[in-house]
Parts: structure tokens; sequence; C-alpha cells
């Protein structure tokens, strides 16, 4: 791993940090030989910017992850009531297998996006009904695709796209359709 | 770029969906904020040149003619004459590989729809592992970073249609780790000198520097001969503060009395410098500057009365 990538891991992984506090962070030497020029005061301050940063990301059409994921986080608060601002929510998103799919940057292609991740971390952990979660992802997704038609994050394979209209279909009870129809979102039952 | 010296200007970063910006409008067509027209409107022939900063409108392809109409409606009020772009995605300071070719043909779209005379770019990373960060962080201080750096600079400044000037990066609230020995304004002169790449200094970027490093009064103005003055062409000043301890670069519209002095001490300096720049002053919801922000624009022309004359 470059001491680049070793930057990122230690500003987004908190496992990251214990370990290389602990010194059983796993690097290259000559990556090791160069940690010590970090000082620890400043990881910790950026990582906690990038945990606020994470929840605060507004993105047009879905707000933020807390706006997109109502329901699922009420559940997180439910289970952690002492995580009055969320902090330790984004740092166990951000720490998860889940996260490390996420990718945004502008030019490029490919990953998950912020909000794919967040929801297949919610499901990992199990947070709230998963009726709810899927219906939260799947709003928020189709918002995402009537606001970007060709969207640099990968679109899932259940997303149909054809002749301009875009949709995908929640199987629960009852049935229910999440489309873009031209420039309007359509969400309802399939009768 | 331009041979003679510009006077103060202005910087505004424009977001999609700020109070100073841009407006997404599927059906009329995207717009400039009402503070943003309103603002180029009437003080534009006011300043000696005006950058903005580019900010990406979605998550989508990066497509010039997304931004066409928003930027035309901005760019149609807008009375001043030298403009520049600031951007936000060239990732100088990345080691990593990084794919800047629809970057570039974006950017260069917009270079020749909108005349900007240069472009602005930190020397940092706006992004890293591929997600994006709060507040951009300085580049790898050690001698492959440079490298990388080098062929970064190099890479855009043969692919943009006008010239690519590097600007110092901040050192923020503490969020701003340094791994590697490299002095930081050895590292840009180095780099200047490689690339021949002209510099922004921005003031408060500077400060912050040495304020990261424990300097405090008049040691914040240590050093100076170690920058790259030579290569200097623009000046950046954007409001500043000390909160509990740590230099924050608030971009708040009120500048340090250190920011305005250490702008004196390199107007003084620096032989091929052209433009000092006020970033993102405050607009009330008349797009006039707000008191404190009109406070620090008429200073820092006071300071630079004698260097534009």
């Amino acid at each position: 791993m470059t001491a680049e990538r070793v930057l990122a891991l230690l500003i987004h992984s908190r496992s990251a940090r214990e370990r290389w506090r602990a010194g059983t962070l796993d690097v290259a030497p000559e990556v090791a030989a160069l940690l010590w020029t970090l000082d620890p005061t400043a990881i910790e301050a950026t990582a906690a910017a990038v945990r606020r940063h994470v929840l605060e990301r507004t993105h047009t059409g879905v707000g933020t992850l807390v706006d997109a994921f109502p329901q699922t986080i009420a559940a997180w608060r439910s289970r952690h009531p002492e995580d009055r601002d969320l902090d330790e929510l984004s740092a166990a998103f951000l720490d998860s297998a889940a996260a490390a799919c996420w990718c945004e940057t502008p030019g490029h292609t490919g990953g998950s996006s912020l909000e794919e991740a967040f929801y297949e971390f919610a499901t990992a952990e199990q947070l709230g009904e998963p009726s709810v979660r899927k219906r939260e992802w799947y709003t928020a997704l189709i918002k995402m695709l009537a606001i970007d038609r060709a969207p640099t994050w990968t679109v899932p394979a259940y997303v149909h796209r054809r002749a301009g209209t875009t949709w995908l279909l929640d199987d629960g009870d009852p049935p229910t359709i999440f489309a873009t129809v031209g420039d309007r979102i359509l969400i309802g039952p399939v009768a | 770029m331009q041979a003679d010296r510009l006077a103060v200007g202005v910087g505004l970063d424009l977001t999609w969906g700020g109070p100073v910006g841009f407006r997404r409008d599927p059906t009329r067509g995207d717009t400039a904020s009402p503070r943003l027209a309103r603002f180029v409107e009437t003080q534009g022939a006011e300043l000696s040149h005006l950058f903005v900063s580019w900010q990406p409108r979605g998550r989508g392809e990066l497509c010039a003619t997304d931004y066409y109409a928003a930027w035309d409606d901005l760019f149609a009020r807008v009375t001043t004459s030298v403009r520049a772009l600031h951007h936000t995605a060239l990732n100088l300071g990345t080691m990593e590989p990084y794919d800047r070719r629809a970057i570039f043909a974006l950017t260069n779209a917009l270079v020749e729809r909108y005349h900007f005379a240069w472009i602005n770019e930190d020397l940092g990373l706006w992004s890293i592992g591929g997600k994006p960060l709060p507040y951009p962080m300085p580049p790898l201080f050690t001698d492959d970073g440079l490298r990388a750096a080098v062929r970064n600079v190099r890479e855009c400044q043969a692919a943009l249609a006008v010239p690519v000037v590097v600007e110092f990066p901040g050192f923020s609230e503490r969020m701003s780790p340094t791994l590697g020995t490299w002095h930081a304004y050895d590292y840009l002169r180095a780099l200047c000198d490689e690339t021949g790449a002209p510099a922004t200094l921005d003031v408060g970027h500077l400060l912050s520097y040495q304020w990261s490093r424990g300097r405090r009064g008049e040691a914040l103005f240590d050093d100076l001969d170690r920058l790259p003055l030579e290569h200097a062409f623009e000046l950046h000043l954007a409001g500043a503060g000390i909160v509990d301890g740590a230099f924050v670069d608030a971009h708040h519209g009120r500048l340090l009395a250190e920011q305005l002095e250490l702008c004196a001490r390199l107007l003084a300096r620096c032989p091929n410098l052209r433009a000092v720049t006020f970033e993102d002053p405050i607009l009330d919801e008349c797009g006039e500057l707000e008191l404190a922000s009109a406070h620090s624009l008429r200073a820092l022309r006071d300071v630079t009365q004698e260097w534009v004359s």
C-alpha cells in the first residue's frame, strides 16, 4: 500500500487509526518510515471533519444521508441514544466494507454512490425494518437517477433503463414501482 | 497571461444551491443565484478581475454543456473584463493514478466559452482514496510526492489551454496532516522551478502553515525567501480567524491584520506579481458586500494602492 493510500485509510478508518496507534498497522517499511512525521492530532481532526462531512454532504435531489434515510437512522438512534450527533454512526459507516466501495471523484466512473454504500452498511448492521430501509434506498436511487442521467457511480443491476425511462421494482407487499418519466418521479404500488 | 498589473479583484466559490452560486432549474434552465447576479452586475466593473471556482453540478459524467445555462446566465451579467477559473478537481498533489481527461475536456470548453485567462489550482488533494475531502489536504511532502506533483502539473500544463497557476495549500483547523519532511515553502519553490509554473500565494494559507508549525507574532512572517517569489503571479486573501487556538481558513470575509501585513511584505518582494484577489467576500441578500467584507476590501485596496500605481 502506498503512503497516500495509508493516509486515506487513516483518515477514513477508525480501526486503522487504532492499529496505527498500537503500532500494529501493517504497512511497507518505506511507508512506516514516513509515518513518524504524521501528527496524530491532525489525523484525528481530519478524520472528525470527514465524519461530519459524510453526514452533512448534500446531493441535489436527495439531500444528506440523514434526509435520505430518516427511519433507518432513527433505528440507529434508538439503538445508540448516546450518539446524539451521529458521530459514532459516521465512524462505523466509514470503517465498514460498504464504505470502502464509495467513490465520488469528478470525472471518474465506477464505485458505489454514497447512498448505496450507506444502504449496504445499514443492511449489514440490520438497522430498522428491511422493507423500510429498502424503500428509503430505492426512493433515493430513483431521485439520483432523475438528476444524473449518466451517473459516474455504478448503477445497480436491478435498475432498468429503456427509451428515456428508468425504473426498478420493489417486490415487497405491495410491490412498488420507482420510476422516472421525463423529469418526473413516479413511486407507487403496482396494481 | 496579463502583462500589466491588475488591481484588486474578487474570487467567488460558486456552489450549486448555495446563496452565492447557481440554481438548478430543469424547466427554464439553470441560472445564477440572485445575490450572485446582482453582485456581478452592480460591482463587477469596479473589479480588476474576477475568478470563479468550479464546483461539480452533480454526480454525472462531466459534460461542458451541462454548465452552459448557468454559466451563460452568469457571464452575460459579468462586466469584469479579466476572468480566471479556480479549479477544484485537478488533484495536483496526488501520487495515485488520476484520470484527468474528462476534466481537461470540460475545463478547456469553459475556458474557450468564458475567456478565462488562467486556471488556478491548489497544490493539494481535493479527494483521497476516491472520496471527497471537506478541506483540501496538502501534498505528500516527500521526494516521491514532489516528483508526482511535478508530473501532475506538467500534465495539466500540456493539456489545458491557458496557464496553470499553482496555489500554496492551506493548513486549516489542524485538518492538514502532513506526511514527509519537506518545508512547504521549499516544496512549492522546487515545484515551480521544475515546471516553470506561476504560483498563487494565498496569504492565509501561508500564515496557517507557519501557525501549524508553532510560529506566532513576527515569526509568522519568517522564511519568505524560501517561497518562489519570482514565480508569484497572484496573491489570494480570504477571511480567516483564530478559533480555540487553531488557524481557521474560514472564508468569512474578515481579513486578519496579519494577512494585510503579509500581503504588504509580499507585494514588495514578488517582482512578477500581477493580481491580488479577495476571495469569497460575503454578499447580503441584495448582492452587496456585507459590512465586514466591504471593510476588508477597502483595507486591501489601501494596502495595494501604491503597488497598483
